[in-house]
């Protein structure tokens, strides 16, 4: 039977040794920081995830309220549009019943001058008829 | 302990900083919406401008349609009354005419185209007889002087002068007297003469009594004493000749030389109605058994009578004459036609 030898220990050794409890140590604090950067991470992906979100749903809602402010000003604007075509006919039916109006006019003129001549003619017709000789019979 | 309190505050200042980016970008956000509400005054202003101007332009349109109905509904009137105006003019006209024929009697010869319309009538007074033409131009050129074979000079019957022109009508013209030119007889007009609208001699201010008559380029009867070729020119005369006196002037007698009103003669006489119908009488004298003539004086009072409204005497005696349809209607004193200088003839 052998019996074990004594633990001797010499500084290299001791260096040896103390190196690996100082490994388990420096895992630990690797563990740690891991689960820190882990949970840095996702707290910086909630933040972003988060903020994402915030900025997504105002933009959205100024978005939809912009679109929906266009497009009520776009109804009114075309409802602005339809009026005014609606005015620009009234307006050339208007120019035609006032052009139609002058044509008429200037017949009018016309006639009256027509009439005037005609009223003439039978004026000096009759003042002819006035001198006319009487029929003895 | 501390390390790791360090370390959170570390870690969650970024977050703070997030929040508060976001918070603040709340209010950025507000900026990023469209400024409806600027846009909205003057929309809004625009809609009630134009709700202004569809109401200003429909009243416009309104008025205007108002004013066309009435433009219509006045130019309805005035054809109307100008229709109105005409038929009683018309009517005027045919009644004055219809008085006219009541004084002439009824037509021996009628003859109407486009041109000219002819009523012949005869003329049966106490101690004259005659015949009397109607004449309505319709168009001016057919009423013309004819000089004797169209050469000064010369002398030829109302017939011959009627049936070298293809006339219907013709009565003797203007006076003339015979001279004698290197051994020939030569006749020549007294007064003026004008054929289509031009002096056939140089002007001839003869004085005294000597009048012109004729018709103007529109076919109303002229005429006058004219002292200067202006006076005459300014009548715009289309045909014309020249004998004494004027009998009657825009419906009022002219006084007549004494020696020419109380002598009963043949006469012929150029006339006008008021109507602008022209009238041509022949009278026949100097024959007891069919006409004694007539003098000036009770010519004057029968043309009155008949409505006549100008009336000049052309050279009458033995040169009446009175031709149509290639006929010697009346009887000349001389027994047969005196060839004459100028005659009267009306184209058919």
């Amino acid at each position: 039977m052998k019996y074990a030898e004594p633990l001797i220990i010499n500084k290299d050794e001791q260096s040896t040794v103390r190196p690996r409890k100082t490994g388990s140590l420096k895992g630990i604090g690797f563990v740690y920081v891991l689960v820190l950067l882990l949970l840095w991470g996702g707290l910086v992906y909630g933040g972003f995830y988060f903020s994402k979100q915030y900025l997504d749903k105002t933009i959205n809602n100024i978005q939809q309220t912009n679109a929906l402010n266009i497009q009520e000003i776009k109804e009114r604007m075309e409802s602005l549009t339809n009026e005014m075509i609606a005015l620009k006919s009234e307006l050339s039916n208007t120019d035609q019943t006032l052009s139609s109006s002058s044509s008429i006019q200037a017949q009018l003129n016309q006639k009256i001058d027509l009439l005037d001549r005609q009223l003439k003619n039978l004026e000096k017709s009759l003042q002819i008829l006035k001198e006319a000789p009487n029929a003895r019979r | 302990m501390r390390a790791v309190n360090l370390l959170a505050v570390f870690v969650i200042t970024p977050f703070l900083g997030l929040w508060l980016a976001c918070n603040s970008f709340t209010g950025y956000a507000q900026d990023l919406l469209l400024p409806v509400e600027r846009v909205n005054i003057p929309l809004h202003a625009l809609e009630k401008s134009l709700t202004l101007l569809e109401q200003e332009m429909g009243a416009v349109k309104a008025q205007a349609d108002e004013q066309k109905t009435k433009y219509e509904e006045h130019e309805q009137s005035l054809s109307s009354l100008t229709e109105q105006a005409s038929q009683q003019k018309t009517m005027s006209d045919q009644i004055y005419e219809e008085r006219i024929l009541a004084m002439l009697g009824s037509p021996v010869k009628v003859h109407k185209s486009s041109r000219v319309e002819i009523k012949v009538f005869k003329l049966e007074e106490l101690g004259y007889r005659g015949y009397i033409a109607k004449v309505k131009l319709f168009n001016p050129k057919a009423f013309k002087v004819v000089l004797a074979k169209d050469t000064l000079g010369q002398k030829e019957t109302t017939l011959e002068a009627v049936k070298r022109t293809g006339a219907l009508l013709g009565i003797n013209g203007g006076g003339f007297y015979t001279e004698m030119r290197e051994g020939k007889p030569y006749s020549v007009h007294i007064g003026n003469v004008v054929i289509n609208g031009k002096l056939i001699t140089p002007f001839n201010a003869y004085p005294g009594n000597l009048c012109f008559a004729g018709v103007n380029r529109s076919g109303g009867v002229i005429g006058g004493i004219m002292s200067k070729k202006e006076q005459l020119m300014a009548l715009n005369p289309w045909q014309g000749v020249s004998f004494i006196p004027v009998l009657i002037k825009g419906g009022a007698i002219h006084p007549i030389p004494a020696e020419w009103a109380k002598t009963n003669q043949p006469r012929t006489i150029l006339g006008e109605y008021a109507n602008g119908d022209l009238i041509m009488i022949v009278v026949d004298g100097r024959q007891a058994d069919w006409s004694s003539g007539v003098t000036l004086e009770r010519l004057i009072e029968k043309l009155v009578e008949l409505g006549v409204k100008e009336a000049y005497n052309l050279d009458g005696g033995g040169s009446s004459a009175f031709v149509y349809g290639g006929k010697v209607l009346n009887k000349p004193s001389d027994g047969k036609l005196r060839p004459v200088v100028t005659n009267i003839v009306v184209m058919p």
